[in-house]
């Protein structure tokens, strides 16, 4: 047995090695050359502030380079990732897409969905280093009269533990509003969640053990308003957090309550798994105005790491 | 006839005598060049020692210093309680109960070195100086690498698979830390090496039990090794097994085995003082704990893994992705041509040993050398097939089954050293040789520097952050990153953003350091990294700053903080290619 190559061997292993290294190169060369250097995103950056508008959000794919979000994270953004549905750009009027075009993203992600039939804003685009931003504007879907998810830090939320009698949860504080009891928990607040594959705002309402009530009352201005007249939309998800998709132990029944007669505007059960339960439905301004003030109510069977979040929202179309 | 026969006496004593010369020189030569291998080793990594203490090291500094404060105490203790107390169950309990789930031999190591370089002579730094002791263990792997390689092919295949070897970012990131890894990795070597000789020579026999009784005095992955020797031995040697009428024939047993049986056990419980008062209870613990060892999550391919069963490709697939390139294809390319010679008896005889060879391997056996194969490919093959077990942990990476990348090295370092033959061969004579044929000349140098420094930029690119490779196949970073590959593990990224921790937090400001541990913040503080008056947290809540390492387990930390904050945007980040590895996120302005 020896420890030289052949000539055939030699021959093979050399133009293999050859190749071997002149492919390095070129695909070192290639992400590179792809990948957008910070000065170009710093520019864009500057240039998609100089025409933010209210009511504007960032999308950017993929989620993983994170460059966009050390410029833009003061603003709403969604890093896509690229799977886990749609883009939930629901309430918000216009859309600074942002892709980085890294050399895998050109071959993993997939085709914007509910993107493509936003109307591009014309003169609002750039492309190059790497990037490609454009602004669409968002089809008018209704006015947006009311987001959980932006005011429920002023709105008020009672508890009823079982057996017990209803209390306030007064305690404002980091965003949320704290009931009496276990505070780890037990509060209401905007939060980002990852939820079915991605990191969704949404609102933190976690079930108070079996028997007992969290409810969060909705503005009592909302429906009596007399400009609300016609047809009102909800629309939104629901669903388990990552962990709590993994570990809850029993579904969450949602209600939202009219407080005249207990009447059930909607409700629904979510069960324990990892999916976003989107909703979406119509009801007459005048019919609600007649039930009076709307409220949330969360209850469960087993409250057991039950990390429930919602996205609520009222539009008129 | 006298004369003639007087001749051919003083000729076969004179070749004799010239054999042993030359081949005791030869020794003495490999001797020296291994120990340059070794320093070499040793100066690079701790030249290079910058990386983030992880939290395993947390606690093995922590074990490191109880257990050399036991021999602090010995002349106390005999003074005043005498021999016996030494080994009493209080006397062991108080020094050694901390971290008995693993070996003792680096942990004894680390204190020793840690006592001498950093508490006695004051040279190194005191985190430097528990590593050192893992260093050198990686450094004697790499010289016994070289041996191996210089024995079973020639010196430059060992020179070459050690420069490889520390090549590959995540070997050298693993290579650094005062962890086990990095040391079993070079046990491994050192014990297969010695199995290997001691099947021709005798005198090794011994030595061999003593390596692998110091392997598992290491780290348990050692005891794969005796399938893996007991598989090559069979591999070279099955031909002699069979039936006869005499009854079933099986090929000698090597004595090593025999060896290993006596010495192992002995060694491993030399280097184990917390089962010297109860050896088979608590042997039997350390055992039980790694039966049934706990699973952290793993990221693969977007999905979260958490239990068993484990996706069984995820050794070959992360080794395919995290390996340098030209390494990866040509430790594959290697392993084919020397697995089709181990096979096919007619190529790699001696006829077929080319004119030109100068670089001849020290005299040995054909059967030798085969057996030398055959531990080759099994110590490739065997680590990470232990991994593929569907119900074997696989959290952390690579590190799990890196034994196998010294063995890798090697055999890509004979593919190559094999591309490098096609231009050393003078074939066209003076008067005919081209531009091209001249330039051909320098192909073995532009090859062999290439080959070295593309995986070698990569691995300066990512210091300190070498576990955090992926290789060209997947674009780096962002295609890990994009294929939901895990990006980081073991909680030492943060290191990088003390500076900026030091430059801004408030007095006593309170620091969650996420995967970094107590015993970590502990000893940036002692080692001055880290400001003395900042103060850990365990929570987000009650924290000033945040660290977060981007695990997909630990995702959740970073909505806390935007929850928080309102701001996604950190104040500091360490990144590649855009994808984050550790942030750092002011909690209060």
């Amino acid at each position: 047995m020896i420890p030289y190559a052949t000539a055939e061997e030699a021959r093979i292993s050399s133009r293999v090695l050859y190749a071997v290294l002149f492919l390095s190169v070129l695909l070192s060369l290639w992400r590179i050359t792809h990948a957008p250097s910070e000065n170009a995103i710093k520019k864009l950056a500057q240039r998609m502030r100089a025409s933010w508008h209210s009511g504007d959000v960032v999308v950017v794919v993929p989620d993983s380079v994170v460059f966009l979000r050390q410029e833009l994270g003061d603003l709403p953004i969604i890093e896509w990732p690229g799977h886990g549905g749609d883009i939930d750009i629901e309430g918000f009027s216009r859309v600074h897409l942002v892709e980085i075009n890294t050399p895998m993203a050109s071959f993993l992600t997939p085709p914007f969905g509910d993107l493509s039939a936003l109307k591009a804003v014309e003169g609002a685009s750039y492309e190059g280093h790497g990037l490609h931003w454009q602004l669409f504007d968002v089809p008018t879907s209704g006015t947006l009269l009311f987001d959980l998810a932006t005011e429920v830090y002023n709105l008020d939320v009672t508890v009823t533990y079982p057996n017990a009698a209803p209390q306030a949860c007064t305690r404002r504080a980091n965003n949320r509003i704290t009931c009496p009891r276990d505070p780890g928990w037990n509060y209401v607040g905007k939060e980002i969640h990852m939820i079915d594959g991605q990191p969704r705002t949404c609102v933190w309402l976690h079930p108070v053990q079996k028997g007992g009530t969290l409810r969060v009352d909705l503005p009592a201005h909302l429906i009596k308003s007399g400009e609300n007249t016609g047809r009102l939309r909800f629309n939104g998800g629901y669903g388990f957090t990552a962990h709590g998709a993994q570990r809850a132990q029993a579904p969450v029944h949602t209600r939202l309550l009219a407080q005249s007669g207990g009447w059930d505007v909607w409700n629904a059960q979510a069960p324990v798994d990892p999916t976003w339960h989107t909703f979406n439905f119509e009801f007459d301004a005048n019919t609600l105005k007649a039930r009076g003030q709307l409220s949330l109510q969360i209850e469960s069977e087993n409250n057991g790491a039950a990390h429930f979040c919602m996205a609520l929202r009222l539009l008129q179309p | 006839m006298t004369d003639h026969n007087t001749n051919r006496s003083f000729l076969r004593n004179a070749w004799t005598i010239l054999y042993h010369a030359s081949h005791s020189a030869v020794r003495r030569s490999l001797l020296l060049q291994s120990t340059a291998v070794a320093l070499f080793t040793i100066v690079l990594l701790l030249c290079t020692s910058q990386q983030g203490f992880v939290r395993d090291e947390g606690y093995y500094f922590r074990a490191a210093q109880e257990y050399n404060q036991y021999f602090e105490v010995i002349p106390n203790i005999l003074k005043k309680q005498g021999f016996p107390a030494l080994f009493s169950g209080t006397t062991i309990d108080k020094y050694f109960s901390y971290n008995p789930e693993h070996p003792g031999l680096v942990k004894l190591f680390m204190g020793f070195t840690w006592n001498l370089l950093h508490k006695q002579l004051g040279w190194l730094s005191p985190s430097n100086a528990f590593r050192f002791a893992a260093m050198v263990l990686v450094a004697v792997g790499n010289a016994f690498l070289y041996l191996f390689g210089a024995r079973l092919f020639s010196p430059k295949a060992g020179a070459l698979a050690v420069l490889l070897l520390l090549a590959c970012p995540h070997v050298f990131y693993h290579s650094h830390l005062a962890c086990f890894d990095g040391p079993i990795m070079g046990m491994s070597v050192v014990a297969t090496y010695a199995f290997w000789r001691s099947l021709l020579s005798a005198r090794w026999v011994v030595p061999a039990g003593i390596a692998w009784g110091l392997a598992i005095a290491t780290k348990h992955n050692a005891l794969f090794l005796v399938p893996t020797f007991f598989l090559a031995y069979v591999l070279v040697h099955w031909r002699q097994c069979g039936a006869n009428k005499q009854g079933l024939k099986l090929p000698s047993i090597p004595l090593a085995f025999i060896a290993m049986a006596i010495c192992g056990p002995l060694i491993f419980l030399l280097f184990y003082p917390y089962g010297w008062p109860d050896p088979i209870g608590r042997i039997r613990a350390y055992f039980e704990f790694h039966l049934h060892h706990e699973h952290y999550p793993v990221d693969y391919f977007g999905t979260l893994y958490t239990a068993p069963p484990f996706p069984m490709h995820f050794p070959f697939v992360m080794s395919f992705i995290t390996i340098p390139l030209p390494i990866l294809c040509m430790g594959i390319l290697g392993i084919l041509f020397l697995l089709y010679r181990f096979f096919t008896k007619k190529r790699g005889t001696p006829e077929h040993v080319p004119a030109d060879a100068r670089d001849a391997p020290l005299p040995s056996s054909i059967t030798h050398h085969r057996e030398g194969l055959a531990l080759l490919f099994l110590s490739i093959i065997v680590p990470p097939l232990i991994i593929a077990i569907p119900s074997v942990p696989i959290f952390g990476g690579t590190k799990h089954w890196i034994t196998m990348m010294p063995f890798f090295c090697l055999a890509a370092a004979w593919a190559v050293l094999a591309a490098l033959r096609v231009g050393q061969t003078n074939e066209h004579p003076p008067q005919e040789r081209t531009s091209r044929t001249r330039l051909l000349r320098y192909a073995p140098v532009f090859l062999l520097s290439a080959t070295v420094l593309v995986p070698a930029i990569e691995t300066i690119r990512t210091h300190p952050l070498q576990h955090t490779y992926f290789n060209e196949l997947i674009f780096g970073h962002q295609g890990g990153a994009l294929l939901g590959m895990p990006r980081t593990f073991w909680g030492g990224d943060a290191r990088t953003l003390l500076p900026v921790l030091n430059e801004q937090a408030s007095q006593r400001a309170r620091i969650f350091t996420d995967r970094m541990n107590l015993d970590d913040f502990r000893a940036y503080q002692r080692e001055g990294l880290l400001r003395a008056d900042l103060q850990f947290s365990g929570s987000i809540d009650g924290a000033d700053w945040a660290f977060v390492n981007h695990q997909r387990e630990y995702q959740d930390n970073v909505y806390r903080i935007w929850n928080r904050t309102g701001d996604k945007r950190a104040s500091a980040v360490v990144q590649f290619d855009g994808v984050p590895i550790v942030s750092l996120y002011r909690l209060h302005q």
